[in-house]
């Protein structure tokens, strides 16, 4: 048996990834008495090409969630299958990338033998291997700590190699436990256009994360768990939307111009018609300000930034940024041999006019501009797959 | 003409450019240049290979052409070796790769970098690596990576180091530090019983810990999770483990193997000539052991037991009496066999068979155990009258005395066997009291069978056995255990396999309860009792198949250790006990839940 043979190949977003069916996991004592109940009746559909958020306090149930997702904890009762075969099964786990929530990896080796390792383990050849410990070590911006152990590395230092091993398999899934845990914002920034670019290339990425705004900035669905139990599901609109009220975004005008739609509003609104400056949050502040730092001198800090972005940004052949110049030449070497995927876009298309506005450099002053509608703009997802699929040498 | 360098860059913006292709100053200058790169490991090992090269070609005497050949070809790996070694040496000293850039010389390749403003053009990028091949099959290469995984562990962590050193130290310290008393059995013991005892022992615990922490502690500390995640089955884990403990086992008894075999040659120049002679012929060899084919008593005690029941066949009716009765006669025989009343004798016939033709010229020994009936441990000398050869020529005589209970080894001569192939051997007792020869070592006659160097070999293989079984108990407890709960319970059951005279003594006892004191017996068959004998004795007789392979006796007394026994060790201490902890260790550890709570 070929651990890495795929099975059929998903070809639409409406596939069923990780199907969980009255999921439930209960902890027991010495003496096998049930001591505590983590998972309790859960029920929940994850489908290719989302991005599914699991949220929840400490203890919710979550993380147990997510291990017997991936065979490392089986259920008491209920079912759950992984692109439709157990998860305990050898071949679906050749499909599966694991960011765990800490670095548990082994403290002597340095980043390319910890990736070499792991690339062992999914049979790649050793040329393979190199070539993609290479690319993902200056993706990750571990370049210039090759040496170090990982046992030295920084907590985010040791979150970017434990990304670079979730991905060494050019994964279909990729399940990511509070992966900006530790990052500076910049590589939170970068966690985040990954994750939207495995989505668009039709990946599907489960997320566990504290951080709410992290989910929000890239899920499409999310579900809130509390006692093990979920409590609400759905996708970020639907749960999020406010639908007694509206919002008019509109550029700086003229005092007296306010005044007048104020009053005709407040006519139909009353006291609840607001008028304020929109602002933009810290994080895409903060990554304008290094940007432009990082323009006038270099840093002998951890190089991450460009890196990342250019090698997960897969877009279309027509377009003429960074990130598909870097694609175009990771891709040269190995001349595709796998069908391009075909990727419809998921029923809640990407945020992708949240994740511009976070990485725009504007005046702070400026007013925000409407939503950019490039979600709806027919993107030729097909040839960013065929070159990444190249690239990594994936068997459709 | 230009070449390709690669250009280096650390924190300060210092950039190194390296040359690709062949480096004749590392070629040339060997573990030198390796020092001055600071490669130290690199360099004691390139060292340690000359040396090693050096000694083989003067071991094996081997002319100065050949000699000159093996540097040759170490320089010219070295040679070949020189990029990469050069990248690492740049590594270790905080350097990055930043580009290749083809040049006329280095600098010639730093100005052209300076001429973009530092920063590499595209097509410069490109980092060409030296790419190890994959030697193993596909289906097994994560077996392998485990394996190697381990071995890079145990690198790390300095184990190695640690225990190399200890092991030397051993091999090379004990005969310093302990004197022998200038005899050969003095020095046997020293060098080979001590030295090998010790190596086993440390090797053992050794195998033991590392086996336990290997796995437990990847289970504890949760990288074990992460591994479990990818595309290996548990069971290429399991044995991945044990494939890289006894990869690290195999090296360390190599090199102590290795050590100890130098210093036994070089040491034993040390002695008188005639102990030099009597070690060559006694223990510096590989000698075969013939024993008295075992007599059939059937046939007699049937007799004998017939006699019996005729005379007192009303007395005699349970079935219980009858076995009971049986058994006595075979005792009664198999004891008047072993028993030499004062001024009698005994004869043995030990037959050569096909190895009668090889036994020209050949000398033999016997080796002899007695009992006699003074006090226990006494060592007062008996003396035996010897007639060995032929029964049908005149057999070669003479006396010797020699103490009871241990074996004593002499030199019987030449050219003794029969024509059909068969030594006898007549022991007349010159003494006041009967002695007793048991049947199992009473009387052995050796032969030349080999050469010392292969025997040694194999004797440190079946040391290897006994590790891949202490391994595969380590790994079976850390299946399911905590690192501390694995490692006494390990202990344990080795505690449990070195104590085998208690198992034996239950077995005899047939029990453990109600033992009558003056019997040295159960008064009384119990359920307690039959079921701690089965067990007990199912241990015992496991053991007894791990434990019948020793190879430290076997060479301490320059006993054969043939490859038939050499297999044996393998199917049974490997293939069967090895094999049956591993089985149900993979059993437990596939179905165990890695991310539950411990």
């Amino acid at each position: 048996m070929d651990p890495n043979a795929p099975h059929a190949a998903p070809t639409t977003s409406s596939e069923v990834v990780i199907r969980s069916v009255g999921l439930t996991k209960v902890f027991k004592d010495f003496w096998g008495r049930p001591k505590a109940r983590a998972v309790n009746n859960v029920d929940f559909e994850v489908r290719r090409g989302e991005v599914f958020g699991l949220l929840g306090p400490n203890g919710s149930g979550k993380s147990t969630t997510i291990k017997m997702i991936l065979g490392l904890l089986y259920p008491t009762k209920g079912a759950i299958s992984v692109f439709g075969e157990s998860p305990r099964d050898v071949r679906t786990k050749a499909r599966i990338g694991y960011l765990p929530e800490e670095s548990y990896l082994y403290r002597f080796l340095n980043p390319g033998e910890t990736l070499d390792f792991f690339g062992n383990l999914f049979q790649l050849d050793a040329r393979e291997r190199q070539r993609r410990s290479e690319q993902l070590i200056e993706m990750v911006g571990l370049n210039q700590a090759r040496t170090r152990t990982v046992g030295e590395f920084s907590k985010g230092m040791q979150r970017r190699i434990g990304l670079a091993q979730a991905l060494i398999n050019d994964p279909d899934l990729i399940i990511l436990d509070e992966p900006t845990a530790g990052l500076d914002p910049i590589g939170c920034h970068e966690i985040k256009q990954l994750i939207l670019t495995l989505a668009r290339r039709g990946k599907t990425v489960i997320l566990s994360s504290h951080l709410l705004a992290d989910v929000e900035d890239v899920c499409d669905r999310v579900v809130i768990y509390y006692g093990g139990r979920i409590q609400a599901q759905g996708t970020l609109k639907e749960l999020l939307a406010e639908p007694d009220e509206v919002q008019i975004t509109a550029p700086n005008l003229p005092r007296e111009t306010l005044d007048q739609v104020l009053k005709i509003l407040r006519k139909e609104g009353g006291d609840r018609v607001r008028l304020d400056t929109p602002t933009r949050n810290l994080e895409s502040y903060f990554l304008g300000v290094v940007e432009r730092a990082r323009a006038a001198a270099e840093t002998s800090g951890a190089t991450s930034g460009h890196q990342v972005a250019e090698f997960i940004a897969g877009q279309a052949e027509a377009s003429s940024s960074q990130p598909e110049r870097v694609l175009d030449r990771l891709a040269r070497p190995t001349a595709p041999t796998a069908a391009p995927v075909e990727v419809q876009q998921p029923a809640a298309p990407v945020d992708q006019a949240r994740l511009e506005s976070l990485s725009r450099k504007t005046e702070p002053t400026a007013p925000a501009a409407p939503a950019a509608p490039e979600a709806s703009k027919p993107v030729d997802l097909s040839m960013a797959n065929d070159k990444l699929s190249g690239l990594l040498g994936k068997k459709a | 003409m230009t070449s390709h360098f690669e250009i280096y860059e650390n924190d300060a913006r210092e950039q190194v450019a390296l040359r690709r292709g062949f480096y004749w100053i590392a070629a040339l200058l060997g573990w030198i240049w390796l020092f001055a790169k600071g490669l130290w490991v690199e360099g004691i090992v390139m060292v340690m290979l000359n040396a090693l090269g050096l000694l083989l070609l003067y071991l094996g005497q081997a002319g100065w052409g050949l000699g000159a050949v093996f540097q040759v070809g170490l320089g010219l790996g070295i040679g070949f070796a020189g990029r990469r070694l050069a990248q690492l040496s740049l590594e270790h000293r905080g350097y990055y790769y930043r580009c290749t850039i083809e040049a006329r010389d280095g600098a010639g390749a730093i100005a052209k970098l300076a001429a973009v403003g530092g920063n590499p053009l595209p097509e410069w990028r490109a980092r060409r690596m030296f790419v190890v091949p994959d030697v193993v099959p596909r289906s097994v290469r994560g077996l392998a990576a485990v394996m190697l995984l381990t071995l890079k562990a145990a690198f790390r962590f300095r184990l190695v180091v640690v225990l190399l050193v200890l092991l030397l130290a051993v091999v090379i310290l004990l005969p310093v530090v302990i004197k022998h008393d200038g005899s050969a059995q003095g020095f046997t013991q020293i060098l080979i019983t001590y030295t090998l005892t010790s190596i086993t022992s440390l090797l053992g615990f050794a195998t033991l810990w590392l086996a336990c922490g290997t796995l437990a502690r990847d289970v504890e500390d949760a990288t074990m999770q992460v591994v479990c995640t990818k595309p290996i089955p548990r069971w290429q884990i399991w044995l991945g483990k044990w494939a890289g403990i006894m990869v690290l086992n195999g090296a360390f008894l190599a090199i102590t193997g290795t050590a100890l075999f130098l210093l036994l040659n070089w040491k034993a120049s040390g002695l008188s000539p005639a102990q030099q002679q009597v070690l060559r012929n006694e223990v510096l060899v590989a000698r075969g052991t013939l024993k008295e084919t075992p007599p059939d008593y059937e046939a007699d005690v049937e007799k004998l037991y017939q006699e019996r029941l005729s005379q007192n066949a009303s007395s005699i009716t349970d079935a219980k009496d009858r076995k009971f009765l049986r058994d006595q006669i075979l005792e009664g025989l198999k004891t008047g066999d072993q028993y030499i009343p004062p001024g009698q004798y005994r004869i043995w016939r030990i037959r050569f068979g096909p190895l009668a033709g090889l036994m020209k010229d050949k000398p033999l020994q016997l080796r002899v155990k007695y009992y006699s009936q003074d006090s226990p441990g006494s060592s007062t000398p008996h003396r035996f009258e010897w007639n060995v050869g032929s029964e049908t020529r005149k057999p070669k005589t003479f006396v010797n005395s020699f103490g009871p209970e241990s074996p004593t080894t002499f030199n019987i001569g030449t050219n003794l066997l029969a024509d059909d192939g068969v030594l006898s051997v007549l022991v007349f007792n010159l003494n006041e009291r009967p002695v007793l020869f048991p049947p199992e070592d009473g009387l052995e006659v050796l032969y030349p069978a080999g050469f010392f160097g292969p025997n040694f070999a194999r004797g440190f293989v079946i040391i290897a056995c006994w590790l891949a079984l202490l391994a595969a108990i380590g790994l079976f407890a850390a299946s399911k255990l905590q690192f501390s709960v694995a490692a006494f319970v390990s202990m344990g059951i080795l505690i449990v396999g070195l104590s085998s005279g208690t198992l034996k003594q239950v077995v005899e006892q047939k029990g453990i309860v109600g033992i009558d004191h003056n019997t040295g017996q159960v008064s009384a068959e119990t359920f307690i009792n039959r079921t701690a004998v089965a067990f007990y004795g199912g241990v015992q007789k496991l053991l007894d198949l791990i434990t019948g392979y020793d190879p430290v006796d076997a060479l301490s007394t320059g006993r054969m250790i043939t490859w038939g026994r050499l297999v044996q060790a393998l199917l049974l201490v490997v293939g069967v006990a090895g094999g049956g902890f591993a089985s149900l260790g993979i059993w437990i550890f596939t179905r165990r839940e890695l991310a539950a709570p411990i």
